[in-house]
Order: structure tokens, then sequence, then C-alpha cells
């Protein structure tokens, strides 16, 4: 108790204004007056009490110095000292200040920023009670019939819908009851505006098995999911709830239209729970058992065990293992796979049949959520990329302070001298450091909002929302990171200092005593090292530009440029069957005349956006076997479709308007789908038919186009056929093309002018160049690495050459005597110039070399990034030398010519 | 944070002990008072200089066990008297009773 109010006192002793110094002085002056006073009594003379008094009672300076010492904090009055002085010397050296404040920052922010991405994409565990207890159920397998994922995990992680119901019913005793979730588009009519919007359709047990507690009003329970297309109720999202209700209490009850469905708002989902997928941000949650009211056009496949689309998590209750989850989720999952499931398979080899038996739930930790974005291998990468611009600002840092020591050794052998102690030095030096660390760390927070706007540049809105922001937690770990490592690189530097011996260097000999040999070999090893992580960066940044022109290079088979597309979804706004066929029609009709349209076409699947439609087929002359693979690529398309997107047309005939509902089925097919489904060269007149087996072979091909990549760039050349949507009773979204010879953002702002006069309401989506979509669709990953470790490789071998620049021309400094003697001695200006670049050459060769190794290493491991090239591309790893070549000359010419123009005369009598 | 080496430390407790103990026989006294009274008391063994005798005070005081206030000597001099707090006389007591005890022990070990 005592001693922490002393603590306490003396803290406020110290923050506070002086007390009264005098007062003291006036108790210790009567102390040594009463003191004398007393000898003079005992028959003293007044000068020898006095003296007496100050010898046995001791000085008042002295006396007060201890109390001072006593009734504040000492250390943080001399820290104060430190401060004021450190403040001094770095404004002396304003070039080591900014270099190394800049380095810092860069470093810091770099990895701060994907430091916060890391623990956002990959770390962080759902904002949900006990995520730990989370699992994921995945059901891998032979899975005949239709398959469909989307971002919460690939086609093996889906279940059907009368497999989730059943698993629900028999939810063993380990575990919590199941819950089930799947992402959908959502068009939100609020107060008379349709907005695009991200939807979950949950089960009713899926805010429980969360652990969730609703932010007002009630979440979604199992009563709301039980008949299907019965419970029209929605929760909204705490974010869609403040943006578009302001937070107001009284929207429990009120109706919003979702996909222009009716609904009443029930209650909104707690702050900060954003569904348990990454990258999908919904704004309403809605039960499972609306999604065909939702979706009219879709399939009722809710009775459809051989239809997977549902996901699946749960929780496992406190003191059971996953392996006993595992165990117990598979009793009842064996037993309906093999009484209920298995008869109802057909045209299975027995081989298939077995495994298909044999399938089992996989049990996976939850405590993230689901998501298939296999965003860890880039991440980890850019981390690295990241961690190595650190690695060379702190080098920097720590080669700036070295050479500033050195140039004041002086200084410090003068204050140890006259008596100031090597503790005081060094902890004055740490000072320094810690100052730069902070003015650094201060700065950083610029660099990471740079990197972290450059990163939203690149992550396109729309198909995904990832979460974007900067992290507090992994400022302050990489902060706490930067400042200690520059207090340790800044010890060094100080011990060294400090450490010099103080007659010679007094006596003018500092050019030698700086460290010597030692110190000169510590440095060049630090530039060195530079140039060796420069090195890697640079390889690095070479391989994803290369690998990001590959993919830009792709011949898609589609000529791309003067291409405008955009979507709309009518099934989302009440839009009847009929209604749409009639929309798309006048669709077709106006945007063929608008100025400057050369062509229109429309299409189910979006082009070259990486997702695309499959299904099985049988084809004339072609035998399907049991567990023959007759899956294929197809799309459904309108009339002119080829015409539109410039793709060839080999034999036979586009679609045209006559080709509908009821006239004769048609179908066009690809060169790869006539190869291989060996339809020979006269493809046209031959026919097929679509997945049911058996089923008359009742669509008659009429022509074959050249092949084009319609799903992906990067994938091989995929086997299409392609039929009429006007054949199609359920539409449930079209894309539209259209070619101009206007400026495409003209084109683009008559489209949006004539969509807004056939429906106000329907919303355009993705109104945008084909070119654009191709950027934010399928090149994101590629161009998302290029371009930042591109700017990382950039900034990284700026500092190391300014790093290099540094060291150089402080040692061009440090040598003038001895550079003035060998001119003085016949060397000419060439040959000290070359001297210096000797060295130049020498640490790019040797940094080069190293860095190049050490950056095929880490290249390897980026293999699975890298499209069209190998890790160890020759063309890149020469280029990366090359570059290196030219920024070391660069930063060595500047002190390469001091050094010939030393004037030898004025040299030798330096200092 | 000033160094003290063990031996202050030890006689840091001690110190404070007899500031605390002529405090509570003589009641409110100046800094010099004390010094003197240690003085006479010790018959001059213990001379307390003032660097350590002042610096003692404001430890003391800063914990709660002293209080001063500024007042006039007999010799009508302004001076600074100190005076335990009802915590001092606590702790006193407390440091007395430990002092015995540690002594008692010291005083048997030593005569065994």
């Amino acid at each position: 108790m005592g001693a922490a109010r002393e603590w306490i006192v003396r803290l406020w002793n110290t923050l506070r204004p002086r007390r009264a110094d005098s007062e003291l002085e006036d108790e210790l002056r009567l102390h040594l007056e009463l003191t004398a006073e007393a000898s003079q009594r005992r028959g003293e003379s007044p000068e020898a009490a006095a003296r007496s008094a100050r010898l046995h009672a001791g000085s008042v300076v002295q006396t007060m110095e201890a109390v001072r010492d006593q009734r504040g904090l000492p250390w943080v009055d001399n820290l104060g000292r430190d401060v004021r002085q450190s403040v001094r010397a770095i404004r002396r050296f304003p070039f080591v200040t900014t270099v190394a404040v800049i380095s810092l920052a860069l470093g810091i922010g770099a990895n701060a920023a994907v430091l916060s991405l890391i623990n956002q994409w990959l770390l962080r565990p759902l904002p949900v009670s006990e995520p730990d207890g989370l699992i994921n159920l995945s059901a891998p397998g032979p899975k005949p019939g239709s398959r469909s994922c989307n971002i919460a995990g690939d086609c093996e992680s889906t279940f059907s819908y009368p497999m989730f119901r059943d698993l629900e019913l028999a939810a063993p005793e380990v575990l919590s009851p199941i819950a089930a979730h799947r992402a959908f588009d959502a068009n939100l009519a609020d107060r008379g505006q349709t907005a695009k919007a991200m939807g979950t359709l949950v089960s009713g047990h899926y805010f429980a098995v969360l652990g969730l507690q609703p932010a007002i009003g009630r979440l979604i329970a199992p009563e709301d999911d039980r008949v299907i297309d019965q419970s029209p109720v929605v929760v909204l999202s705490h974010d869609y709830w403040q943006s578009h209700y302001s937070g107001r209490v009284d929207v429990i009850g009120q109706t919003i239209g979702v996909n222009a469905q009716p609904m009443t708002i029930v209650g909104v989902a707690p702050r900060g729970f954003d569904g348990t997928t990454l990258g999908w941000k919904p704004q309403v949650f809605i039960p499972l058992t609306m999604r065909w009211a939702l979706q009219p056009a879709r399939s009722r496949d809710h009775d459809n065990r051989r239809s997977y689309w549902v996901y699946l998590f749960t929780r496992v209750k406190p003191g059971a293992s996953i392996e006993q989850a595992a165990a117990a989720i598979n009793v009842p999952y064996h037993a309906i796979i093999n009484e209920v499931e298995a008869p109802l398979q057909r045209g299975m080899s027995d081989q298939t049949l077995a495994r298909f038996k044999a399938r089992r739930i996989q049990v996976d930790p939850g405590r993230r959520g689901q998501t298939d974005l296999a965003v860890g291998a880039p991440l980890t990468l850019l981390f690295a990329t990241t961690a190595l611009v650190l690695l060379i600002a702190c080098v920097n840092v720590a080669n700036l302070l070295l050479a500033r020591a050195a140039a004041r050794s002086t200084e410090m052998a003068t204050r140890l001298s006259i008596g100031a102690s090597r503790g005081h030095l060094i902890s004055q030096l740490m000072v320094e450091s810690s100052i730069l660390a902070l003015l650094g760390a201060f700065a950083s927070i610029v660099v990471a909002r740079w990197t972290m706007s450059l990163v939203r540049s690149l992550v396109p809105v729309g198909t995904v929302t990832m979460p974007l922001e900067l992290d507090g937690s992994a400022f302050v770990a990489i902060g706490v990171l930067a400042v200690a490592t520059t207090m340790v690189v800044g010890l060094l530097p100080a011990l060294r200092a400090t450490r010099s011996h103080v007659f010679p260097t007094l006596n003018g000999q500092s050019a030698h005593a700086v460290g010597g040999r030692t110190t000169a070999r510590v440095r060049w090893s630090l530039v060195t090292a530079q140039v060796a992580l420069s090195m890697v960066l640079m390889v690095l940044a070479g391989l994803f530009t290369k690998s990001l022109d590959n993919v830009t290079r792709v011949d898609t088979g589609v000529a791309v440029d003067g291409l405008v597309t955009f979507e709309i979804s009518p099934e989302r706004n009440a839009y009847s069957a009929a209604q749409t066929s009639l929309l798309i029609e006048r669709i077709e009709d106006q945007l063929g005349a608008l100025p400057g349209a050369i062509a229109v076409a429309s299409a189910q699947a979006s082009l070259l956006s990486g997702s695309g439609y499959w299904d099985s087929v049988y084809v004339e002359g072609f035998d399907v076997g049991p567990d023959t693979n007759n899956d294929t690529n197809y799309d459904e398309i309108g009339p002119e479709y080829f015409r539109t997107l410039g793709i060839p047309l080999i034999a036979g005939r586009e679609f045209t308007r006559a080709d509908s509902a009821n006239s004769a089925s048609v179908a066009i097919v690809n060169e790869r789908f006539a190869a291989r489904f060996n339809l020979g060269r006269d493809a046209v007149g031959k026919r097929m038919a679509r997945a049911r087996e058996g089923a008359p072979l009742d669509v008659e091909i009429v022509g074959v186009v050249k092949d084009a990549r319609h799903i992906d760039v990067k994938e091989t050349m995929p086997s299409m056929f392609f039929i009429p949507h006007r054949q199609n009773a359920n539409l449930r979204s079209m894309t539209f093309y259209v070619r101009t010879m206007v400026p495409p953002d003209d084109m683009m702002a008559a489209i949006r002018r004539a969509m807004f006069r056939l429906d106000p309401n329907l919303p355009v989506e993705k109104l945008r160049t084909v070119q654009q979509q191709l950027r934010d669709e399928t090149m994101v990953l590629d161009r998302f690495m290029s371009v930042l470790t591109g700017a990382f490789a950039g900034l990284a071998t700026l500092l190391a050459a300014i790093g290099l620049y540094g060291v150089l021309a402080f040692t061009v400094v440090q040598r003038t005597k001895e550079i003035g003697l060998r001119m003085a001695l016949g060397a000419s200006p060439g040959a000290v110039r070359r001297m210096v670049l000797h060295q130049v050459a020498l640490m790019s060769l040797i940094g080069g070399t190293v860095g190049a190794a050490c950056g095929l290493a880490v290249a390897r491991a980026a293999q699975t990034l890298l499209f069209g090239l190998q890790f160890h591309d020759s063309r890149v790893l020469t280029s990366a030398a090359i570059v290196l070549t030219v920024v070391a000359f660069a930063a060595g010419a500047l002190p390469a010519n001091r050094a010939a123009r030393v004037d030898p005369l004025r040299a030798l009598k330096y200092e | 944070m000033p160094n003290k080496d063990a031996k202050t430390d030890v006689l840091q407790g001690t110190l404070d002990l007899m500031i605390l103990r002529v405090l509570d026989t003589m009641g409110p006294l100046h800094g010099y008072g004390i010094a003197d009274r240690l003085a006479q008391v010790s018959k001059g063994a213990i001379q307390l200089n003032m660097g350590t005798l002042y610096p003692g005070l404001m430890r003391l005081e800063q914990r709660g066990l002293l209080r001063a206030r500024w007042a006039v000597t007999d010799s009508k001099r302004r001076a600074r008297f100190y005076e335990l707090t009802p915590a001092g006389r606590k702790r006193l007591a407390a440091e007395k009773a430990e002092w015995e005890r540690m002594s008692a022990i010291m005083q048997s070990l030593l005569q065994e």
C-alpha cells in the first residue's frame, strides 16, 4: 500500500510543475544554521562552525539533488533530456532520418496491411459463441445427378435437400442439430427501389447452432422452416439495417420485397455477423423452405435426392471429439445411403455402386465457417513478400545507424572523456532509435492505408464481398516487431560507438578509428544482403507479371474488343416465364436499334466469368456405357450469338427467332464437341439428346462453330453445345452482348437509358465491357499478385538502392584521404571510379546470385499460382538480374563520380 | 531508478524505524531536531547528514507515514515540522515488534 502510494506521489511530482525547490532549500539552510549554532555553542568560531556544519550535515546542493531523486521519478526527467538531445541529433542527420523513417514506414505499413488480410481471410474465427465447437460436413464420393456449388465450398461439400432433412431428424446425441445454408442472389425492393443484394437461405437451426442472439426482434427459428413456400419472413443483417433503415426499431413487422416476394421483417442479426461464408456478405437471411418461392423458375427439387446443393454444418457438444462426431453422423448417413439412395441409382457400374455405398460424411473444423476461395497460398506468398520488404527496411535502418554511429564516434569519444557514463550514452542512442521507430510506425499507418486501397482496387466488387479493413491487432503486432527490431539494430551501433577508443579518435584519426575493418565488412555484408533480398522480390514480381501477361494473351476465340455486356434477372422481379421471353425479345430489338450497335446477342451464361452450365448428353453414334463421362458444358443462346461474339461458324447455321418453343429442337456444337463425341466431318444433321438415358435423340445439330473459351481463360478448351434459349420455358436470368462501334462508355449509357425505359425497376447488373469482365472475373488473382508483388519489389529495390547509395557515399567520404593519396601517387580519376564501381559489381554479383537462388526456392512454392510458365523461367531471371545491375550501378554512379573528383591536395589536408 | 547498494537498503529500514520512533516519543520535530535527537540518544554514534535524512523524510511522507507542515520554532524561526500519521504509528508498532523479534533471535544465536 505504502509503496504504491509512494510511486503515485512520485509520478505526480514528476508530472506537475516543480514544487517550490526554494521551500526545500529553506528547510536545508535552517538545518545547516542550527547545526552551526550548536557548534558555536560548543565554543567554535562562526567560520569553523559553518565549516564543520557543512562537513557533518553535507551540502545543500547535493542534498537537494538526492531529495529530487526521491521526490520524482529521475529517469523520467532523464528521459525528457534524452529525448530533447535525440531530437537534436536526429535533425543533424536528415538523410539518415528520412530514409530510416521511410524504410520503416514501408516495411511496417505493407506488413500490417497484408497481415490484416491474413487475419480477416484466414485466421479470424466466426464472430459467434465458441466457434471452436463448429464442424463442417461434406459428402465426397460419386454423385450422379445435378450438382451445384458456390463460394461456400466445392461440389463435394453439397448435400441434397431430402438428405439434409433426414440427417436433421436423425441428429445424434453428441451433436447439436444440423444446420443448412445456401447463398442466393437477391433483388431487394426497398420502398419502391429495387437493388441487387446478397442473401442466404438458412435452416431453422442455423442461428441456434451458431449460438447467436438477435440485435432486435427474433432470428429464424425451426418453426419458420417446416413447410415449403410457407414462411415469408426475413432477418436483416446488422449492416443493412443500419444503412437502409438507420437502425430504427420499428422495422420489425414491416414488409420488404425479396425477389418480388413480400416478406415480413422479424428481426436483425447481431452486429458483425455476416453469415458463415468468406466472400459472401448477405443483407438478408431467409428460411431455406422459401428457396423455390424466391426462384420460381428453378426446378422444385426439394424431393430430389440426386440434386445436390445445400451446405451443412453443426456443433460438437462439449466433451465430444471430432472423431466421435464423425462416427455418430455416419451411422444414419450410411443407413440412408444404402437403404434409400442406392436403389435410386441407374446406369452405375457395380464398382461405382460399391463406392457410392461406401460414401462417408467428412467432418472438418468449422470455426472459420465455409469457403471455397483458395486465398491461403496467394496471401502467404504475399506475406513472404512484405516480410522481405520489412527485412530490407530493417537492414537499411541498421546500416544507416551504423554509418551515423561511425560519423559520430568523435562526438561519443568527447562525451565519454568529459565524464558521461557509457550507460547514459547507450540509453540516449536507444532513445534516438526508438524515436526513429515511432516516427516510422506512425508513417506506416499512411502506407498501410495506401496498400489497402491498392488491394481494394484489385478486388472487384460484386461477385464477392471480401472484408478489406485494416486490422488494429495486425498493426500492433507488426509495430511492436519493427520497434523492437529498430531497438536491437540501434543497440549494435550504440555499443560500437561508445566502445571506440577515446584517445586515437580524439587525436583526429577518426577515419581509421570508426570501427575499422569489421564495421566496414558488416556494412558491406548488410548491403549485399539487401541486394539479395531485392533480387528475391524481383524474381517473384517478374514471375507474376509474366504470368498475368500470359493470361491476358490467351486467345479466347472471342473478339473481346468493342463488346459490352450486362445481365438482368427478371425472375427476381416477378416476371412470369412468358413475360420474360417477351422482355428478352424487346431488349434485343431496342439494343439493336441503338446508334452504334453492330450486333446484339443474348445467352444464359456470362462469358468468361468462371461459371457455366453442365449436362450429360447422348449423341448419335456415341456409346454411353456405365461410368462413361458424357458430361459437357452447354449454354442457351439467342440468335446472332456467334456473329456478335466474333466466333466463326464452320458449318450449318446460327439460331434464328424461328427456333422457338414451337419449332423442332436444335443445337449448335463446337469443334471439340464434334471430335469428342465422334461426330466426324458431317456433324450437321446428326442428332443428340440431353440428360435422360434412353430418351429419343430428339435434338438436331444444325451448326458447328470454332472452339472458343466461354467459361475460363485458364482452363483447357471446353467441349460445348448450344441450344436456343427460346426453347427453354424457365429462363431465370439473361446476359446480353452488344458489339459497338461507338465508345463503350457511350454505349453503356445508352443501354442504361434503354433499359430504364423498358422497366425502371429491373436492375441492370454487371454492365461493363467484356475486357473489364475478363479483368474482374478471371484475372483477379493474377492481377492481385502481379500488381502487389510488383509494387513491393519496386519499393524494396528503391530502398536497397538508397541503402547502397548511402553506404557508398559514406565510404567515399571516409576514404577521402586514402583516395587522395592514391591520386597523388598517380591513380587516374577513371581508376578511382573503377575502384568504387568494382565494389558495386562484386556486391551485385554475390547478392544477385544468392538472391536468385533464394528467389527460385520461394518461386517453387508459387508454381501453382503461375499460368503458362515455369518458376525457373530464364527470361524472368535474366530481366531481374539486369534490372538489379542497372539499379545498383545507378546508385553507385554518384559516389563513384564524387570519388573521382577528389582533389589530392585538399584530401591530404583533410581533417 | 537511482542506484542504491544493498547496504543502504538495510540501513534504510533502520533509518525509517529510527525516525518514526523519535517522532513518536518527541512529538512534532523539524529535520535538525530529529538528527539532533538521534545523535543525542546514540551518544554521537549516529550522525545523519542531510543527504540521508531528507530523502528518508520525503519517502516516509510519500508513503503516508508522516505529514509535514510549516510552523515557527521556539527561537521564532520558520521550520518544517514532521509528525506521525495514524498509519505511521501503526507501522512503527509493527516494525518495532519485528525488530524486537529479530534482535531476540540474533541475541540467542550469538549467545549460544
